[in-house]
């Protein structure tokens, strides 16, 4: 079996962790210190 | 059901003919262009002339059902004419693109119904949420132009209306010819689709092939910041169809033939998207120009290396032409707008200075620092929506574009380049605003160069192609939940109910009925002449005559100033009503119990955030 080239995989792995934290975004498991990372509030 | 359709049709068909009619003077001197651009580009020129008329028809006190019917159907006419004579080659045109379709395979086939059933779920935003602001400013003025046939600063908001009103000239109109309560807000929606056209066409014309061209569609489509506003009753999406037109045209002029018209045309729709919403200026108009330039800056560097310095001035002379071409059409657009400006406040830009610093230097900093993760994973105040998470995704894979042989001639790379600077002048300018929907054409555009790469990951095959295809399936599919964990957008219920009974101002007030309850009690106690105090941003609801009459910003400012005098000045003033929002004004309540002896504030309606309050003389 053809093996994919490094840079391949790394670039697919970015692309998948990319959406796999988009879906995790929506689950009520999303750390509290990713979601406060990019949240703040008027004038915060 | 005929007043959610008749207006919108009649306003498209007008935009049409008006377009037609324009498009006609051009059309000897630029290039041939396929019956779907060429139809989009009539679409959104007559849109910017016919707001443009409107909104003259506004300052002149004229904007009445009478006059605006009558200059839409004229102009609707031409465009029922426009119709019936591109008709066929729509019709070709349609048997191409299904037999083009057909031919997909399976799993493209799943990804094009996927976009088309997102797309459609649009029309469900007719029963979503409706934003605060709108509630508060841009569906109400239009209400208030509708009512008074003109355009008038609206009370509160008079240092706001220095802002461009196309948008809601054109909201005003629908609801002149009948759209009820804040129906007209899924205009917002019908105007995206064209607009996806232009970007599909911008695609085409960086050199994406067919994959890369509905990938930059699609990452249009699954942009939770543009999604959002499909109904919420904002105006912002009205300027991303002529912010993707102005750069297709600047691309467009490279290739010399028709060069002036096209130049032309690329400044009028960028000083239309600019009208449509102020903030596109910072980053799309410097975006623009280094677009158009883009050839003649790589010809002068590359003869100012050579020491040709009189050739370098021949360079920028030719320059300097095209920005004049470039710039009477974006005059055209910007000058009815000052002179707005000059004739309602007096003043061409305005009297207020808008704030810029929304964060704290440190979450400010932060921002910067996470810049391009911020845009698809942020919840910061006031944002609402993020980037397609595709964009993130596939920026990466644009290292697998071959190189450009000649930059001086890589559209993608100067639409890229160019797009990136016009961010960058945003970050420089106003860092602390995030609001994708602030500057979304161009970070839309962005999508472009990660669509090419993907496309190329995708003809590579193999994993890497694996993972780009489910990638995409995966952020379709979670769209709509994405989406509804921001903004309650879509509502198939309440749309069905809707629909069923679109005069119903109750059902079309979600998420905020206890406000409109609150302003319905108001509108049936105020049978005189009684003015309403705003201790409240939130005002649709109220009758359009209480709407004009209500606490000014000068008079809030001056009144609130001093807690002994203020229910003197109340009576004085003519003020019968108070309307008070515990949340954002929760020192209302303080005046409330300010209230001297002799008379008692009687409760029209309380709610658990508004009250609505009529002062009366206490009966001993």
């Amino acid at each position: 079996m053809k093996m994919m080239p490094l840079k391949e995989v790394l670039l697919a792995l970015w692309g998948v962790s990319c959406v796999f934290m988009y879906v995790f975004d929506l689950c009520s498991g999303y750390p509290e210190v990713m979601r406060s990372f990019f949240t703040a509030s008027y004038l915060q | 059901m005929f007043f959610l359709v008749f207006p919108i049709l009649l306003l498209i068909l007008s935009f049409l003919g008006m377009g037609a009619l324009s498009y006609l003077l051009l059309r000897r001197w630029l290039p041939a262009m396929p019956i779907w651009l060429e139809s989009v580009t009539v679409y959104f020129l007559g849109q910017g002339i016919i707001a443009t008329l409107l909104m003259f028809l506004g300052l002149a006190k004229q904007f009445s059902p009478t006059a605006v019917l009558s200059a839409l159907c004229v102009s609707g006419a031409v465009g029922g004419w426009y119709i019936w004579s591109v008709g066929p080659k729509w019709k070709d045109l349609a048997a191409r693109f299904a037999s083009g379709v057909k031919a997909f395979s399976p799993i493209w086939k799943g990804i094009f119904l996927l976009m088309v059933l997102l797309l459609m779920a649009g029309g469900m935003t007719l029963g979503g949420n409706v934003e605060g602001d709108a509630i508060a400013y841009y569906l109400a003025l239009p209400k208030v132009i509708a009512y008074s046939h003109a355009i008038v600063p609206l009370p509160g908001y008079e240092h706001f209306s220095s802002v461009g009103v196309l948008a809601e000239v054109l909201v005003a109109a629908l609801m002149s010819m009948g759209m009820p309560n804040v129906s007209p807000r899924i205009f917002s929606w019908l105007n995206y689709f064209p607009a996806l056209v232009l970007l599909f066409g911008l695609a085409q014309r960086c050199g994406l092939g067919n994959w890369g061209r509905l990938l930059a569609v699609i990452i249009g489509v699954t942009s939770s910041a543009a999604v959002v506003l499909w109904g919420g009753g904002k105006i912002d999406l009205y300027a991303v169809g002529p912010s993707f037109a102005a750069c297709l045209f600047a691309l467009m002029a490279w290739e010399g033939q028709g060069r002036k018209p096209l130049l032309f045309l690329s400044g009028f729709f960028c000083g239309l998207a600019s009208v449509f919403k102020l903030s596109y200026i910072i980053p799309l108009l410097p975006a623009v120009l280094l677009l158009l330039s883009w050839q003649q800056l790589a010809d002068a560097i590359q003869v100012a290396r050579g020491g040709g310095w009189n050739r370098v001035g021949k360079c920028i002379w030719s320059l300097f032409y095209d920005v004049l071409l470039f710039g009477f059409g974006f005059a055209l657009m910007l000058v009815p707008h000052f002179f707005k400006n000059l004739y309602l406040l007096d003043s061409l830009l305005g009297n207020s200075v808008p704030q810029t610093a929304w964060f704290s230097e440190s979450t400010t900093m932060r921002l910067l620092l996470s810049y391009p993760l911020a845009l698809t994973y942020g919840r910061y105040w006031a944002q609402h929506g993020t980037l397609s998470p595709l964009v993130l995704a596939f920026a990466p894979l644009v290292l697998l574009i071959p190189r450009p042989l000649d930059w001086r001639e890589s559209r993608l790379a100067a639409l890229s380049i160019t797009s990136l600077i016009g961010m960058a002048f945003w970050l420089a300018l106003v860092p602390s605003i995030f609001m994708p929907r602030y500057y979304l054409g161009t970070l839309i555009i962005l999508g472009i160069p990660a669509a090419a790469g993907a496309e190329v990951a995708l003809r590579r095959g193999g994993g890497l192609a694996y993972s780009v295809l489910a990638a995409i399936v995966v952020t379709m599919l979670l769209t709509p939940m994405h989406v509804k964990s921001r903004f309650n957008a879509f509502n198939p219920v309440q749309t069905a109910r809707y629909l069923l009974d679109p005069g119903n101002t109750v059902l079309a007030s979600s998420p905020m009925p206890s406000y409109c309850l609150a302003h319905l009690a108001i509108n049936e106690a105020a049978q005189d002449d009684g003015r309403v105090f705003m201790f409240t941003y939130y005002r649709f609801w109220l009758r359009p005559e209480l709407l004009m009459s209500i606490s000014t910003n000068k008079e809030f400012g001056e009144m609130t100033s001093d807690m002994n005098t203020f229910w003197d000045r109340f009576r004085e003033a003519g003020f019968k009503y108070f309307l008070a929002d515990k949340n954002i004004f929760p020192h209302s309540k303080d005046f409330i119990e300010a209230l001297p002896d002799g008379y008692i504030l009687r409760p029209l309606y309380q709610g658990e955030v508004l009250s609505a309050y009529e002062l009366q003389e206490s009966p001993s």
